[in-house]
């Protein structure tokens, strides 16, 4: 009874608008002064000690890492070295679209960053070669949520501290399933582009690939410097952010000259403003977690669930239909954060395995962004095509299909996402 | 120049958050390139930026409070009629100070019960570390003020005109 009181309180402030981080905190606070005996001070205490970890300072950083990419005009690099490699092909830009997104996704941590910085790029030149606008939207905004899926990974870092996971570990994971994914959306595309006849470039010859190619070297050495590191043993997670923008720093002043230390403090600021409404979720969502344990709400969760099925894929499957739902209204970070410690002690109880549990969660949440009401990349694309939203989402909709076909064989078939890591960090 | 310092004053929470952030970065990587260097890092490296990390995530909060950059869902109150959905603002508003009301008492309370205890390695005192809820609880309480003022404002004129 008590459990209900503490979800019914969250669910109607979460309603009436108030932000999702005081949401949690003055439900937390309501319920401590009239449900329990616990000190008020322990609110303050928990929302303080939550950030007593090295692993969460990588979040802002690699934000930090994309927007430094994205200023240093590194995005557009990326862009003409794909668009030399595949944009011969029918549908060309799409392809481009969606391989430039899949080299980004290796640099920068956020989906929305890929939208923002890559999005703009591929939208103007597929508009400019004469693609629809609404399905130049509907590419970039399905394949920048690879962003998240391969590594580095903001969502993945924020799994990994919830669940007590190696994030090293997460991020190979997510490795496979983000290069299915973006394969899976080139099926989509050739199928579409043959229907609808849309345009090729001319092959400008190897001596351009190899230029383009030249051009975004030192760029395309960043996932390298960040996985090596990491699955190498060299840095943790966070320290390969660290590096990462640095050499993202780098980059854009000393060689291409396009970073200049006045835009810096803007940026900064940019990227504390984005990145503290997250954190700030996951500090007031420790008061929250820390409730939810002590009314016991995951074992009381789990024993009613046994209760219909022993099928670790059946409960898995419940568990991706619920976050799809969640993902419809809130963003992938607090959809992270509110459900993980309580999905937890049920995924362990069916014996899943947390690495391939986590990565089924980051695609799940992933999708969330592409769903309306309140899909984040919606807005994004909405604002950076100025289409009105429902013509963008009539456009996504056959987008669906090969992202849900993706989560449906990463949580059916467990090693497409188990098979890399436990072949490069078996036994970390 | 001119455009920096109008974001100074402008936006100083985000500029002092952005610089602490730039500051973890600097630091994180010094400790990686001193490990490299000398095969070990300076001892305490990690508590300052945690230090900087807490105070970066509570002051970006306050700038988040100020640009309304905080998330939340909008849906079922955008559905609302015009006069109900402002007047649902207005108390999701209200509930938000009074948190961070008691949010910034009992910070004041749990700092100065923390600045008795020194960390670990440097031995600052953890109080500074603390302190940080107050302050940004204080400053997001007054800008929350202000946008209630606002919003109030809002609803008495909608209010008069019988919208």
């Amino acid at each position: 009874m008590n459990a209900f009181f503490l979800a019914v309180l969250f669910m109607a402030l979460l309603i009436i608008g108030v932000p999702v981080a005081f949401s949690l905190g003055l439900s937390s606070l309501i319920y401590m002064i009239f449900m329990t005996d616990i000190s008020i001070a322990v609110l303050v205490q928990r929302a303080s000690s939550s950030f007593d970890s090295m692993t969460i300072i990588a979040i802002p950083l690699y934000v930090l890492v994309a927007e430094l990419m994205n200023l240093a005009g590194i995005t557009d690099r990326i862009f003409q070295f794909a668009r030399n490699l595949i944009g011969w092909l029918r549908g060309g830009l799409a392809y481009v679209n969606i391989v430039a997104s899949i080299i980004f996704a290796g640099m920068s941590g956020s989906g929305l960053a890929d939208i923002m910085g890559l999005g703009r790029v591929e939208i103007k030149a597929m508009k400019d070669a004469g693609y629809d606008l609404d399905f130049s939207a509907a590419v970039t905004g399905s394949s920048s949520i690879i962003g998240p899926i391969i590594p580095p990974s903001i969502t993945m870092i924020l799994y990994g501290m919830l669940a007590e996971q190696s994030v090293g570990k997460l991020f190979i994971a997510g490795f496979l399933p983000g290069l299915i994914m973006g394969f899976a959306l080139m099926v989509l595309v050739f199928l579409i582009a043959r229907k609808r006849n849309y345009p090729r470039d001319p092959f400008e010859g190897i001596r351009a690939l190899l230029k383009s190619f030249l051009q975004a070297l030192l760029p395309l050495l960043t996932p390298f410097i960040i996985l090596g590191g990491i699955v190498g043993g060299i840095f943790t997670p966070t320290e390969a952010a660290a590096i990462a923008a640095a050499y993202a720093f780098l980059l854009g002043f000393l060689i291409y000259k396009e970073v200049r230390l006045r835009d810096l403090p803007e940026l900064l600021g940019k990227v504390a403003e984005k990145t503290a409404a997250i954190l700030l979720i996951f500090g007031m969502a420790s008061i929250f977690s820390y409730l939810v344990t002590l009314e016991q709400i995951p074992e009381m969760l789990s024993n009613f669930l046994v209760t219909f099925t022993d099928s670790p894929v059946v409960i898995l499957i419940i568990i991706n239909i619920f976050l799809l739902m969640l993902g419809c209204f809130l963003d992938p970070g607090p959809v992270i954060i509110i459900t993980v410690p309580i999905l937890i002690p049920l995924v362990v109880l069916y014996q899943i395995d947390l690495i391939h549990f986590g990565v089924i969660v980051v695609l799940n949440v992933m999708v969330g962004v592409l769903t309306p009401p309140m899909g984040l990349q919606l807005f994004a694309l909405t604002d950076i095509t100025k289409l009105p939203f429902d013509r963008i989402v009539r456009a996504i909709i056959p987008f669906y299909i090969p992202l849900l076909v993706v989560l449906l064989l990463c949580t059916l078939l467990p090693a497409a996402v188990m098979w890399l890591p436990n072949l490069l960090m078996s036994g970390r | 120049m001119k455009s920096l310092l109008r974001f100074s004053i402008r936006h100083p929470e985000s500029l002092i958050s952005g610089l602490l952030l730039a500051a973890i970065a600097i630091l994180i990587f010094f400790e990686v390139f001193t490990r490299f260097l000398f095969g070990h890092t300076p001892s305490g490296m990690e508590e300052i930026e945690t230090l900087f990390f807490i105070w970066f995530v509570f002051l970006g909060s306050v700038s988040a409070t100020r640009q309304k950059g905080h998330v939340s869902i909008f849906f079922f109150v955008a559905r609302l009629n015009p006069l109900l959905r402002q007047f649902v603002i207005v108390v999701a508003d209200v509930l938000v100070i009074i948190f961070l009301i008691v949010f910034t008492v009992y910070g004041i309370v749990y700092t100065k019960r923390e600045m008795l205890s020194l960390s670990a390695i440097l031995e600052i005192p953890e109080g500074y570390f603390a302190l940080c809820i107050p302050v940004s609880a204080f400053l997001m309480a007054v800008y929350s003020f202000l946008i209630l003022k606002e919003n109030l404002g809002k609803l008495f004129r909608m209010r008069k005109e019988n919208i």
